[in-house]
């Protein structure tokens, strides 16, 4: 089932074209790494598909009602003042006082749980928390939405390297377990490679036809096409997947 | 000692320090959270410009200031902090321009009953009871305001991109933000004077960082903070005809030093 479809989707701020004719449809169940250099617009995409940002042409449409949950790259939580990780996970509740604080830490010791964290972490300052310990305070607020549609923006810089593989399995498990779809944005092919299903090489565009180590490698224009002029959604053609599929 | 509850302007300092306390104590952990610090001085010296001109104009100086704060606050708050332009130096410059503007329009003005200097300095023991009413119906709206949007608050300031994936557009709750802190401020420069308020803004938030590990109790130990000082100053200012603004920041400063310091020697 389509949950997002964006076509011919452009962004422009200013004078500085960000993204330009992407064409995407994102299903049910997809994990889709999203990798390309710096400013190729990755975040800007995540941004628009999370409603963050508003596009300056083309159209993103999404299932009714969709749920999405967004980890987005920068935030200033562990910084400048204390935040418990009891109130960052609050965040993400709307009509707390209508819950009721009982279950209020029901809920939140209940998806505490299911990233691989006990309940007394409710009490933690977020900025005392090691990196994998934010990341995953971050995935739970996020699935407080209950959402459909995970958009994981590369958050996991100066990360260690067991703690990234503890976070992708946990990613790993939501997608086949809760079904929910999930794109990953990263710099890091190799974990890319791992663990998504697909793979979109970004850099304004999408391009398709080239081997995500080689688009990693800056090696574009040798081996890739835009995949631009091959979007044609509208006419009711099989919608095209531009990501390289890996298996 | 019983003695000091027996002048009424005493308790109507002590009604209007602890409302003031209350306010500014909130307010500020957002503010800084935002880092805004800069922000809290700009908007009470742009009050005292608004000051300046109703004494020029013979009108109602604390109006004049809470507009002008109103003005100046939701452009540097909402509209300059999109732009590229640097938050703090548009803070700086309105701060400027807030200081020349008070300067020009008070060396005109020839009001002999009220004087400038009180705006500048403060005079919490000349408050009235229309003030202090004045006070309680913005400190309640202030009080609503948080405990309705205090959550979305945080969450913009802390996470913007997360709170725009959420709620969408931010402006309408920037707007109030801003609105709100400018008539706090801009309404408290009679008591604690426009030089020294925002003093009651970001200290206590400092102090607070200092015992605390979540927003709420930083939120809850500023308004304690701010209160024990405010009252303290009162009562000491009492005693020692000393000026109560100077014995707020000094005692402020004075907490946060040995707050810091114990926290410190902890590690």
């Amino acid at each position: 089932m389509q949950l997002v479809k964006l076509k011919k989707l452009g962004l422009k701020i200013g004078s500085n074209q960000i993204l330009q004719d992407i064409c995407l449809q994102i299903n049910v169940g997809d994990y889709i790494g999203l990798i390309g250099p710096n400013g190729a617009g990755k975040s800007s995409l995540l941004k628009c598909i999370a409603g963050c940002m508003q596009a300056s042409s083309g159209t993103l449409s999404s299932k009714k009602s969709l749920k999405i949950g967004y980890v987005p790259q920068n935030c200033n939580l562990d910084l400048v003042v204390n935040l418990s990780v009891l109130e960052v996970l609050e965040m993400a509740l709307e009509h707390k006082r209508l819950i009721g604080p009982k279950n209020i830490e029901e809920s939140l010791t209940a998806v505490l749980h299911k990233v691989g964290l006990d309940g007394d972490f409710l009490e933690y300052s977020f900025r005392d928390l090691s990196g994998g310990q934010k990341q995953r305070v971050l995935i739970a607020r996020s699935l407080l939405s209950d959402p459909e549609l995970l958009l994981f923006d590369e958050s996991l810089s100066g990360v260690d390297y067991q703690t990234k593989l503890s976070v992708h399995n946990l990613l790993k498990n939501l997608n086949q377990q809760d079904k929910i779809a999930i794109i990953f944005v990263s710099h890091e092919i190799e974990t890319i490679v791992s663990y998504c299903k697909q793979i979109i090489c970004l850099d304004k565009t999408i391009h398709t036809g080239c081997h995500p180590v080689d688009f990693a490698q800056g090696k574009i224009k040798k081996t890739c096409e835009i995949s631009s002029n091959n979007c044609d959604l509208a006419s009711g053609k099989k919608a095209v997947h531009h990501h390289h599929k890996l298996n | 000692m019983l003695e000091f509850f027996n002048y009424s302007f005493i308790v109507r300092a002590i009604i209007v320090g602890g409302l003031a306390a209350t306010c500014l104590g909130l307010l500020g952990n957002y503010i800084v959270a935002a880092r805004q610090s800069v922000a809290s001085e700009m908007l009470a010296h742009s009050s005292l410009a608004g000051v300046g001109l109703g004494l020029l104009l013979g009108l109602s100086p604390t109006l004049f200031g809470i507009v002008f704060a109103v003005l100046t606050g939701t452009y540097a708050l909402v509209y300059a902090r999109r732009s590229e332009l640097p938050n703090d130096a548009i803070s700086m410059m309105f701060l400027l321009g807030g200081v020349a503007l008070a300067i020009l329009f008070a060396s005109k003005a020839t009001n002999p009953v009220m004087s400038f200097d009180s705006y500048l300095f403060g005079s919490i023991l000349t408050t009235s009871w229309s003030q202090i009413y004045v006070f309680m119906a913005l400190s309640a709206l202030v009080l609503s305001f948080v405990l309705m949007f205090g959550n979305r608050l945080k969450t913009l300031i802390f996470d913007r991109d997360y709170y725009e994936s959420r709620f969408g557009n931010s402006k309408l709750l920037e707007l109030t933000f801003a609105a709100m802190v400018s008539c706090v401020i801009g309404l408290s420069i009679q008591i604690i004077g426009g030089l020294l308020i925002a003093a009651l803004v970001v200290i206590p938030v400092l102090c607070a960082q200092q015992v605390s590990k979540s927003f709420r109790s930083s939120m809850l130990w500023s308004i304690i903070i701010n209160l024990l000082a405010v009252w303290t100053s009162i009562w000491l200012s009492f005693i020692w005809d000393l000026p109560t603004s100077s014995l707020i920041v000094l005692l402020l400063i004075g907490t946060f030093l040995v707050l810091r310091l114990s926290k410190q020697r902890k590690i």
